[in-house]
């Protein structure tokens, strides 16, 4: 019983667990995090360890040696947004005999921002392109962006839009047809949204910063705090941390 | 990959072996087919992967035989239907799938198995199936846990191996432990489950009675009587005295009860013993003749020189005894010689004739008895096992007839002359000779050297020790020394000693002896010198020292970390002194280090390590030398 018990005790020495979590977590919605654990013991590996975070169904190793890391995955979910500082991570082991279960609990420092749960909106006042229920075509066209289809030549286009070198093998003149680099931007305001109550205001607004920030400029008006609008993915985590956390100060 | 399934089934079927294998000689017919049926089926729906066996079944399967054998057991039968029971059980379950649930209680029974096979014979044996049940046991608990968390784990076979060797190294650190709990951890003055165990003891080697003639041929059982752990002995002095025969009942020496009261006088040194006799259900205590002293609780002892013990026979016994083993014991005063010199009714003329005869020319006791000899030496007696005479008249047929006999026929032919001639005489039953093992300092006394003399009472000196097989004219053939310094005696000595050694520290480790071990160490500690220890350690101290001193010499690079390795961890300390970089080992690289730190010394310091380190060679003494200024004057 002794020897088992110092085996069991030196199991589970050593093990440092560590979550790196994704880069968007959306309130109830399951986020896959990388979960590590590192056995710092020197000589011993650690035999059939077990670590479960929050509510999630755990994984297991069944061994990880020693001055090593290994990895597994893990679906987290929480349920509200803001921000999350720590996860509470259990390490456990029924090594060796299965007789006994011993555990450490470890407060995982992760300081994750929990963005709202995204609720489906249209908005009612974008401008000329608004988002509109129905038809997703994209419509705009214009000069300055990127080649996007080979037309037939309808005579309404200039010249310069001939493609010469594919006119050349065909019968018909066949025109460039270039998108629009300029698209309108979309200010959110938060207030405007319909929803019953800022929760519910908050996920469609996280619902809607999705959806555009990567075509076109988002900004937000979040009560009196008024972010302009900017592309891009980091932009748009911006926004949706500014949602997760807006109220909870 | 291997299978933890597949592997802890092959332990648990192992398990099972170690526990039946001991058992299964000691089982009726009904369990040892259950058994071989068990693991039949069992090894047949595990090589299939399908088990149409299933554990209801198994389970209503049990409880039919769990009630017959319910019945059968009763006080007078009380082990054969518990081992039998338990038998069958294990074999249900060798027979079903191999869940973790039933693995383990596979192991559980397998244990009990093995534990009541020690009702019927605890040797050395037994020892080794614990020891490597244990073993498999560790290993087999190691691999269910893992079986316990995915029925179906799969592990790459370097991981197993590892497994495999933290199991076993488990039992294998566990066993210091046990040395040094099991002298120690409170005994019970009785073993605990005594009530079930009818010992199973020897009923050969010598009896109580004398009565040559009953059988043509004497059989020979080479079962060990009993151990004497004391000094080497000249072989005339190894006569091991147990009972006296002194009355003659028609053709058979008998003891009766009313022994004459005569006080003995030992002189001479005297020889002391610790025996060990086997179970049996003789209560007469041997040791070596003639035993003075036998320190047992108890015991009576009789005025010839018989110990009887009158406590229980079902364990075993060792005691003390102290011999004056020269063969002759002085009386003081007289002995009752009406009594010694009776002979029954009916004895034969032609005996008491020949005794006559024989005597006729001499008055002292003295001489009568070196007529007597004389007449049995150059007689033609033989000794022999086979060929008896046998009969009323088997006495006469030896003296007259056959003159072949052994000792039973030897002795009682040599007390009837004896006490023809009016020589106060008796029978004395007990063992001759020993093979001596020089390994155990101990005497090795078996059944085959069983063996009864004679005791003649010469007036002024007392009782004589004379051994009439002795005058046999093959007597040196029967007896020859030389025979016992044969290799196969030689291993059948060393293998003894080991069992030996399990009986004294094992099996007779009780109460009594912990208690008595405890007072020893307790008066030792007490007259303990510690300069004296000092001085008698200080060489091993000196010797490991010097020891260690050596190894860190010769394998001081393996057992250290490479220059290399220290210097870079002494600059990783540094950095994150210095510049707040905290570096876990292998997570950041030393350009990356240099690039946050943005100092020039550290970058210099990282340039020149890097470029061994990524050149796959070790720093020059140039390069280390640099390194460490940089180290030393800061960054």
């Amino acid at each position: 019983m002794s020897v088992t018990g110092m085996a069991g005790m030196s199991n589970i020495k050593g093990l440092v667990p560590s979550l790196i979590p994704p880069e968007e977590i959306f309130a109830g919605t399951a986020a896959p995090f990388r979960l590590c654990v590192r056995n710092g013991k020197r000589y011993l590996p650690s035999f059939l360890i077990r670590v479960e975070c929050q509510n999630s169904p755990g994984s297991t190793f069944p061994l990880i040696r020693q001055q090593t890391l290994s990895e597994s995955s893990v679906m987290l979910t929480f349920d509200r947004r803001g921000q999350i500082p720590a996860v509470k991570v259990t390490v456990s082991s029924t090594y060796p005999v299965g007789f006994f279960t011993r555990y450490w609990t470890f407060e995982v420092d992760t300081l994750l921002t929990v963005f709202p749960a995204p609720l489906a909106a249209s908005y009612p006042a974008g401008g000329v392109n608004a988002p509109r229920t129905g038809s997703n075509y994209r419509r705009e066209r214009g000069l300055d962006g990127e080649l996007e289809r080979i037309d037939l030549y309808s005579g309404s286009e200039p010249l310069r839009m001939i493609h010469w070198k594919l006119s050349a093998r065909s019968a018909d003149f066949l025109v460039k047809g270039f998108g629009s680099q300029s698209a309108t931007p979309l200010t959110i305001n938060v207030a405007d949204l319909p929803g019953r109550g800022v929760e519910e205001r908050l996920s469609r607004a996280a619902w809607l910063v999705r959806r555009w920030v990567r075509e076109r400029p988002v900004g937000l008006v979040l009560g009196e705090r008024i972010i302009t609008a900017g592309c891009g993915r980091i932009h748009g985590r911006m926004l949706l941390a500014e949602l997760a956390l807006y109220g909870l100060d | 990959m291997v299978s933890i399934k597949f592997l802890a089934s092959i332990l648990t079927y192992s398990i099972g072996l170690c526990g039946l294998l001991p058992l299964f000689p000691w089982l009726t017919s009904a369990p040892r087919l259950a058994l071989l049926l068990g693991l039949a089926v069992g090894l047949w729906q595990d090589f299939k992967g399908n088990w149409p066996f299933k554990t209801w079944m198994q389970n209503g399967a049990i409880v039919p035989v769990f009630l017959y054998y319910a019945i059968q057991f009763s006080r007078a039968n009380p082990v054969q239907p518990v081992v039998s029971i338990l038998a069958i059980m294990l074999a249900v379950r060798l027979a079903g799938e191999k869940t973790v649930r039933h693995s383990l209680q596979i192991q559980a029974l397998s244990l009990f198995c093995l534990a009541s096979s020690s009702l019927f014979d605890l040797s050395p044996i037994f020892l080794l199936y614990l020891g490597l049940m244990l073993f498999l046991v560790a290993i087999a608990l190691v691999l269910l846990t893992f079986q316990d968390q995915e029925n179906s784990m799969l592990l790459p076979k370097r991981d197993l191996r590892k497994v495999l060797i933290a199991g076993g190294l488990m039992p294998l650190l566990s066993l210091p432990l046990l040395l040094f709990f099991f002298p120690i951890l409170p005994r019970t003055q009785m073993p605990l489950w005594n009530f079930l165990s009818s010992p199973t003891v020897r009923t050969s080697g010598y009896s109580d009675k004398v009565e040559p003639g009953v059988q043509p041929n004497a059989g020979e059982s080479r079962a060990l009587a009993f151990r004497a752990e004391m000094g080497r002995q000249t072989p005339q002095r190894l006569y091991w005295r147990g009972s006296v025969f002194n009355t003659m009942q028609g053709n058979r020496w008998v003891r009766a009860d009313g022994v004459p009261p005569e006080v003995p006088v030992f002189s001479g040194p005297k020889v002391d013993q610790l025996i060990y006799p086997e179970l049996s259900v003789s209560r007469v205590m041997i040791g070596l003749d003639r035993p003075t002293e036998i320190s047992l609780n108890r015991l009576k002892r009789s005025p010839d020189g018989v110990f009887e013990y009158s406590g229980s026979l079902n364990k075993h016994l060792n005691y003390r005894a102290s011999s004056a083993p020269d063969g002759l014991v002085a009386v003081k005063g007289a002995i009752n010689k009406p009594f010694y010199t009776k002979l029954p009714v009916d004895i034969s003329p032609r005996i008491t004739g020949l005794a006559a005869e024989i005597v006729k020319a001499v008055n002292t006791d003295r001489e009568k008895i070196d007529l007597l000899e004389n007449y049995f030496r150059n007689g033609g007696y033989r000794y022999s096992m086979t060929g008896l005479p046998t009969g009323p008249d088997a006495l006469e047929q030896f003296l007259f007839i056959r003159k072949q006999g052994h000792c039973e026929f030897f002795a009682s032919a040599f007390a009837v002359l004896l006490r023809s001639a009016g020589v106060p005489c008796r029978l004395v039953g007990g063992f001759k000779g020993g093979n001596y093992s020089e390994l155990g300092g101990y005497y090795l006394v078996s059944d085959d050297m069983a063996h009864v003399w004679v005791e003649a009472y010469i007036e002024g000196n007392g009782w004589q020790r004379i051994d009439p097989s002795s005058f046999a004219a093959n007597a040196g053939e029967v007896w020859n020394d030389k025979k016992s310094r044969s290799l196969i005696l030689r291993m059948k000595l060393t293998l003894d000693y080991l069992n030996y050694e399990w009986n004294r520290s094992v099996i007779v480790y009780d109460f009594e002896q912990q208690f008595e071990y405890a007072r020893k160490a307790g008066k030792r500690l007490q007259g303990i010198n510690p300069a004296n220890i000092l001085r008698n350690i200080f060489p091993y101290v000196l010797a490991i020292a010097l020891l260690i001193a050596l190894l860190f010499v010769v394998r001081r690079t393996s057992l250290f970390n490479r220059r290399e390795e220290r210097i870079l961890k002494r600059f990783l300390r540094k950095v994150e002194k210095e510049h707040g970089i905290s570096v876990e080992r292998g997570e950041l690289g030393l350009f990356e280090i240099a690039e946050r730190a943005d100092n020039q010394r550290v970058s210099e310091f990282s340039g020149i390590y890097a470029g061994a380190l990524y050149r796959d060679r070790r720093l020059t003494d140039d390069e280390y030398r640099r390194l460490q200024q940089i180290l030393r004057e800061g960054f």
